[in-house]
């Protein structure tokens, strides 16, 4: 219903060009004859519907004189976007968390934890109220930035995302229209047919998210890999193919999981904030029980990412090679190992956490004795993890080293060690899970032994099986080797869900040793909080800014040039330094969202948080 | 150096940050949290500072000469050439540099060396032969039959050198093709357009040294601009710019207000032809008079042959400081008499400052310009340019 609604309202906009042509076409035969061009990225031959990107010159880029690097326009809309997609991002990923918390107190039968479910998702609604004014202004400033301080650039891709943009608009209506009733509506749909209409606005909520940040990844794609157009970037009158761009569904599937990461980090960290603050144990153990469920909820969500990161990557290599390599083994490569600390940050962060969280469980002693072997293979993991493959270095360096790589751990920088690492680093973080899970429990199943033993075996198989392919990936070319992949993931993931339904059917009716004692965790584990928040907000900036700049001069790639005098790209220090000055703005904003929040929920939470208070049983559900 | 102290300062302001914490107890689980955020943040500020630093550099705009320049170069200058626009500079090979050229990206060039991407380089000259004997090659890629219509397919060794550059996919070695193509798509783009946009002269010295490198002779370049003007049509073919026209401008230097005016002659590369005082780096530029135009902004205004260029509507200045800022966007406008070179119509100076310096950066130059003075040549120990020596201005 609602996609034919949007259809139906896109259509007029979709279907102009085309329709401009047919008209002209069935005009009249004497009518001047139509150019046709070949479209640069689908090789089909379309009508040349638009102008040539504009040759420019150093002179055309307007800039304010500001002291160096804010002289850099882009410097200034870096930064600018870098705080509208944060907080888009925050914006998008938390009603999906409302929508999952709110479903998830739907069918819990248990009424009180039904409402305690129903109030954090209402809490957090709130939260991202004041977030969604401050997105809607962050994203005015981007525009007004692109209008002044790049014209000719805005002008043209205005030109060609034209419906596109209108579309966009009118969807960011919907979504405030759909967000206002659904947080306003929140207390008179508390019940029966209602609450379930309710739920619904969340779906509705998210569907027009979802939308919206689809359309914008169209232009972020379209600059990485455009389409649509001809050589000299004139449009061939087919509206789709310029959205549906080589890198547009990997960058929608990656954002879309990438926002939910990120959310869930900021929850964490709002949660963790609120812990330290605490001034009793009622609220202690509210937060505690939140940070929980949002540290679950991110990483629940990180797991996958990698993946769609790699099809992303893959993509990127499908659409021209000299990317990828640019991107892994060439200019920006030293990215990635700043990126490999960073996931190995949010690993070590989780599994930290998860460590911390058994303290909090009677009965979680006999599972700590495999805490160092989980260490130990993640940190083997993460070195390799981070091992870098070919680099841009010094003659000198070259000459020490003796090639691009080193003769020895050279040998793990490769993609097939790389996909053995992190799929170890994420089936040693499934393992800490599951002992969480069991922390508090005596397992009463008869078949207990079995049990185990299945649980033992699947990791065994599947961490042989995962690091038998990646010796194995040495040995045949890459095109073959790219294939491996699919059986290492089918593994880590057969681990995830089967794993989990061993673990869940072996609690069943299994003698608690003791409840969940919320509010009990150390204070360090709430710095593990801290620290996933901000290597989540951290990496976010680092993988923005890596995307952005494998683009390196040009503004679309291989069609429109970046003549500007600050075309070249920045070291990776000079960029780093950027970054972290966004995360710290980013979060000083945060800090005044989270205070306005707070100045109105004090009473909303109070009930919430007595209610928190009582024993639960680990694994988050009940 | 002045990079990496960001880290340092967010690191120590999170010192402080805990110090006060512990001295602030109200606030102390606020103060802690922000100290622990600026820990983390300044340990991967600091850690990416640490690591090497590489900035990446537009590549240069096409090399300057006339077309056909390169068919009377020596073999072993073209080989030279051919090397630089592959590896990076003249030498690159060795250091396994990546040129304009981004053939390292994915091919390899030396024996033993395995291409999981591209083909290893090494024997092309002789292997181009027994491709093109080979059936895959004489049967066609029915995808992309022929570079472009009627271009017709290699038959001599040169043509399937150019034809592989020009049209990748004509012809496609077994395994080395896009995944699910089968062969019959090269991903490797086609390198005398898009991103790469090599010249016929870039090209022709390409191939020249893939020749050279093996001690082989490489054919004639005409032999080898033929070859590619084969498989190029005139109108995709990437031109080299006239020789003594300004290149493109490639994005970077630009003056700006922010910067000093050391800095300014710096990025502008004033000083390979002026001396100016109290500018370290131009001490011996010879071609240009010395700037010192405290002196001589208002001598050359009140010249009459200045005049004579005001009436005749080419220069307009009214004012030392207009008439220095009009030398450098329109150095054209009046050329000092010593300095004409014959040509008292149009200077040698580069013409496109205009488009170089912000109107700060031209205020902020003009202005130290004219505050230099024969003191201030005399402490320098600048003489100027044999056309117009500091003692002849000074006496």
């Amino acid at each position: 219903m609602v996609t034919m609604l949007i259809m139906s309202l896109a259509m007029p906009f979709f279907l102009t060009p085309v329709m401009a042509q047919e008209a002209t076409k069935a005009a009249t035969e004497a009518a001047p004859k139509v150019e046709m061009a070949k479209d640069v990225y689908f090789k089909t031959e379309g009508p040349v519907s638009g102008n040539p990107v504009p040759e420019l010159k150093a002179a055309d880029y307007p800039s304010y004189n500001l002291p160096y690097p804010l002289s850099e326009n882009r410097i200034l809309i870096w930064s600018i976007a870098q705080q509208h997609l944060y907080f888009g991002s925050f914006v998008l990923a938390v009603p999906i968390f409302c929508m999952i918390i709110e479903l998830v107190g739907l069918l819990t039968k248990d009424p009180v934890m039904a409402k305690k479910y129903d109030d954090l998702a209402h809490l957090l609604v709130k939260i991202s109220l004041t977030a969604y004014s401050v997105t809607a202004i962050l994203g005015g400033l981007l525009l007004f930035s692109f209008i002044t301080l790049y014209p000719d650039f805005f002008k043209y891709i205005s030109s060609l995302f034209r419906p596109v943009m209108h579309i966009y608009a009118l969807l960011f209506l919907a979504e405030s229209g759909t967000l206002y009733i659904y947080y306003y509506g929140w207390d008179r749909m508390a019940h029966g047919f209602a609450k379930w209409m309710h739920a619904c606005l969340g779906v509705l909520l998210n569907v027009f998210g979802s939308v919206l940040m689809m359309l914008a990844n169209s232009w972020a794609s379209f600059m990485m890999s455009p389409a649509g157009v001809d050589e000299q970037g004139r449009f061939l009158g087919n509206i789709w193919n310029v959205l549906h761009n080589a890198l547009w569904n990997p960058l929608n599937v990656h954002r879309i999981i990438g926002n939910m990461v990120f959310g869930g980090g900021i929850v964490a960290a709002y949660a963790a904030y609120k812990f330290l603050a605490a001034k009793n144990m009622e609220e202690k153990a509210y937060y505690d029980w939140m940070g929980y469920i949002a540290m679950f909820m991110a990483v629940g969500s990180l797991i996958p990412l990698p993946f769609a990161g790699y099809w992303l990557m893959r993509e990127v290599y499908g659409f021209r090679q000299q990317m990828g390599i640019t991107l892994m083994g060439g200019l920006l490569a030293w990215l990635f190992i700043i990126q490999a600390v960073l996931i190995g940050a949010l690993f070590f962060s989780t599994n930290y956490y998860l460590f911390n969280g058994m303290e909090r469980m009677r009965g979680a002693e006999k599972y700590q004795k495999y805490i160092k072997y989980i260490l130990f293979l993640t940190t083997a993991a993460f070195i390799v993890w981070l091992t870098p493959h070919t680099l841009v270095m010094r003659p000198a360096e070259l000459k020490a080293i003796g090639g691009q790589q080193h003769p020895i751990i050279g040998n793990f920088g490769v993609m097939s060690a790389k996909n053995g690492a992190v799929n170890t680093m994420i089936m040693t973080t499934i393992i800490s899970f599951l002992l969480y899970q069991r922390s508090n429990k005596i397992i009463t199943v008869k078949w207990e032994a079995w049990g185990n033993a299945a649980l033992v075996a699947m990791f065994a198989v599947a961490l042989v099986n995962n690091w038998w392919l990646a010796i194995y990936g040495y040995f045949i070319p890459a095109n073959v080797r790219v294939g491996l992949s699919v059986p290492q993931v089918m593994g880590t993931l057969t681990t995830l869900f089967v794993g989990s339904a061993i673990n869940i059917a072996m609690m069943k009716g299994s003698k608690l040793t003791g409840p969940i004692e919320w509010g009990k965790i150390s204070v360090r584990s709430q710095y593990a909080l801290f620290a996933l928040a901000v290597s989540f907000t951290w990496l976010m900036a680092l993988m923005g800014y890596i995307r952005s700049s494998v683009r390196l001069f040009w503004h679309v790639m291989e069609v429109f040039r970046d003549t500007s005098p600050w075309a070249f790209t920045h070291t990776i220090g000079f960029a780093a330094n950027v970054m972290s000055m966004n995360v710290m703005a980013f979060w000083l904003f945060v800090l005044f969202v989270f205070w306005l929040g707070e100045l109105t929920s004090k009473h909303a939470v109070a009930e919430a948080r007595k209610e928190a208070a009582r024993p639960v049983m680990a694994g988050g559900s009940e | 150096m002045t990079q990496g102290l960001l880290a340092v300062t967010i690191l120590f302001s999170s010192i402080a940050l805990f110090i006060l914490a512990y001295n602030l107890p109200r606030v102390r689980g606020l103060l802690m949290a922000i100290g622990f955020y600026m820990v983390m943040t300044g340990a991967f500020t600091g850690y990416s500072n640490w690591l090497p630093q590489t900035r990446g550099e537009v590549p240069p705009p096409p090399l300057k000469m006339e077309a056909g320049a390169v068919d009377s170069m020596p073999v072993d200058k073209l080989a030279d050439m051919g090397e630089a626009v592959i590896f990076g500079k003249v030498g690159g090979f060795a250091e396994r540099g990546i040129g304009k050229g981004q053939c390292p990206l994915c091919h390899t060039f030396k024996a033993g060396d395995i291409g999981d991407r591209a083909p290893n380089l090494i024997g092309l000259s002789k292997r181009a032969m027994e491709r093109l004997a080979e059936d895959r090659y004489k049967k066609g890629n029915a995808a992309q039959p022929e570079s472009f219509k009627g271009s017709g397919r290699a038959v001599t060794a040169a043509e399937y050198i150019a034809e592989s550059h020009s049209c990748p996919s004509c012809y496609v070695v077994a395994g080395f093709g896009e995944k699910g193509s089968n062969d019959t798509k090269s991903p490797m783009p086609e390198i005398h357009k898009g991103a790469i946009g090599l010249t016929l002269e870039e090209l022709i010295a390409v191939d020249t040294w893939l020749y050279f490198r093996e001690g082989e002779t490489p054919p004639p370049a005409k032999e080898i601009r033929a070859a590619y003007e084969k498989f190029i049509p005139e109108g995709e073919r990437t031109k080299s710019a006239p020789a003594g026209e300004a290149a493109a401008p490639a994005g970077p230097p630009i003056a700006l207000a922010a910067d000093t005016p050391e800095q300014i002659v710096k990025k502008m590369g004033c000083a390979a032809c002026h001396q100016i005082p109290g500018i370290s780096i131009a001490k011996t530029g010879a071609i240009g008079p010395v700037l010192m135009e405290k002196v001589t902004a208002q001598r050359r205004l009140s010249s009459p042959e200045y005049q004579a260029r005001v009436k005749a509507g080419k220069a307009g200045a009214k004012t030392p400081k207009q008439y220095v800022i009009e030398s450098i966007v329109n150095p054209s406008a009046y050329v000092v008499h010593e300095f004409e070179m014959g040509n008292p119509e149009k200077s040698i100076m580069i013409p496109d400052f205009a488009t170089k310096f912000t109107y700060g950066a031209l205020d902020k130059m003009a202005e130290y310009l004219l505050s230099q003075d024969c003191a201030a040549a005399k402490k320098d120990g600048l003489n100027g340019p044999a056309m117009e020596p500091v003692s002849k201005l000074c006496g």
